[in-house]
């Protein structure tokens, strides 16, 4: 046999067909030994196809982005490290909320303010019913003094800064008002307060009233906003109602009648 | 000063308030000056007695002065009386809805005794 002949003969290897092939695995497999062999032959089989698909996989899955084992255990460790802080954020967010829920005597800092806010509002109450007490008297003895040439100038200017006083006084219900509100504003924040201490589960017992309790329902609520830091000045406010739109010819039931874009749009032109 | 005769009801939450008005009605002329302390009670005593002037906060609850001033102009007996707004509501949203509801004057808080003074004289003065 030549060269080429040799190579040729072992390159292109014989198949079997199927019927040969079954003819000699039937062969074979009729004595002991044959069947012994046929075993020994599947079992190498398998392990060197094992084999070849555990190598195939190494290669594949770098290109697939898959995890190795040792990255999937360093993202575990990751993934335990980011959960454990957020445990302690957790514990450390309920001591905080726990710290400002009321003591036993029901009391709490925000309710100690409220409380002291609504004693300023009393006690500057009873201060300005006596400054317009003693005003009133001032003015009651000066309206008693002659109205001679001399003293006559005298009682009108007495009465009329008895007058000033009274009007003065009149800082008592616009401080009230933003204590008012000052107020409120507390109320608001213990209510929500109070809705973090149900939802973390830092007190025992029945849920607190969650629902906004200071939800004012009235139609104009919307236009109630108190004393202003910029308030405008009384010729500031003639000048406005001066220009504003008077009311329509046929007034609406009380409560729905609003100023439309137009009128309002003027007022700023 | 005319209608100094006519009873003026005084409308404010705030005794103080309410007093300092009193006081300064009084220094004007007036005799006859009746108090209610929010807009519910004050349209009572509109729709039970005759008034003619009403000075009235606007903040008050459950009803207040803007509220009360539509009762007011909704009502066929009272829709022409006097109605004059004394409020710390000075935002120009607060005047041009007043005016639109019908307020025949706007004062905004602290005022002084003048300035009440000119205000109810051009108010009466506007309807005599």
């Amino acid at each position: 046999m030549s060269m080429a002949a040799s190579t040729k003969a072992a390159t292109s290897v014989r198949r079997l067909a199927k019927k040969e092939y079954l003819a000699f695995e039937e062969l074979v497999a009729s004595t002991a030994e044959g069947r012994a062999f046929l075993r020994q032959r599947d079992s190498v089989a398998r392990v060197v196809a094992a084999e070849k698909v555990r190598r195939m996989m190494q290669e594949i899955m770098p290109h697939l982005g898959q995890p190795t084992r040792t990255s999937a255990a360093e993202h575990v460790r990751i993934l335990r490290k980011e959960l454990q802080e957020i445990s302690a954020h957790i514990v450390q967010t309920r001591n905080e909320i726990s710290a400002l829920r009321p003591d036993q005597e029901g009391t709490s800092r925000i309710v100690l303010a409220t409380n002291e806010l609504d004693s300023i509002v009393s006690a500057t109450e009873r201060a300005t019913y006596e400054i317009l007490n003693g005003a009133e008297r001032i003015q009651a003895a000066a309206q008693k003094l002659p109205s001679t040439p001399e003293i006559g100038p005298i009682a009108k200017e007495i009465s009329g800064q008895a007058t000033e006083i009274m009007t003065s006084c009149s800082f008592q219900d616009l401080t009230g008002q933003r204590i008012t509100k000052v107020v409120n504003a507390l109320r608001y924040i213990e209510t929500r307060i109070n809705a973090m201490i149900d939802i973390w589960g830092v007190e025992e017992g029945g849920r607190r009233e969650t629902a906004n309790p200071l939800h004012d329902s009235r139609p104009d609520a919307h236009l109630l906003n108190g004393p202003q830091h910029d308030a405008a000045n009384q010729s500031e406010i003639d000048s406005l109602f001066e220009s504003a739109p008077a009311p329509s010819a046929s007034p609406s039931s009380p409560g729905d009648q609003q100023p439309d874009q137009t009128a309002i749009d003027s007022l700023f032109k | 000063m005319p209608a100094l005769s006519q009873p003026v009801l005084v409308v404010d939450d705030y005794s103080t308030m309410r007093r300092i008005l009193r006081s300064l009605l009084e220094q004007i002329g007036f005799t006859h000056i009746v108090e209610a302390e929010d807009g519910g009670t004050a349209l009572n005593k509109l729709r039970s007695e005759p008034f003619g002037l009403v000075i009235s906060d606007w903040n008050m609850e459950p009803m207040s002065g803007l509220q009360l001033l539509k009762a007011v102009r909704a009502d066929a007996q009272l829709k022409a009386m006097p109605f004059i707004m004394v409020t710390a509501e000075s935002k120009p949203e607060n005047v041009v809805a007043a005016k639109a509801a019908g307020v025949n004057n706007y004062i905004v808080k602290p005022f002084n005794a003048e300035t009440l003074s000119k205000k109810i004289e051009a108010v009466l003065g506007q309807l005599k």
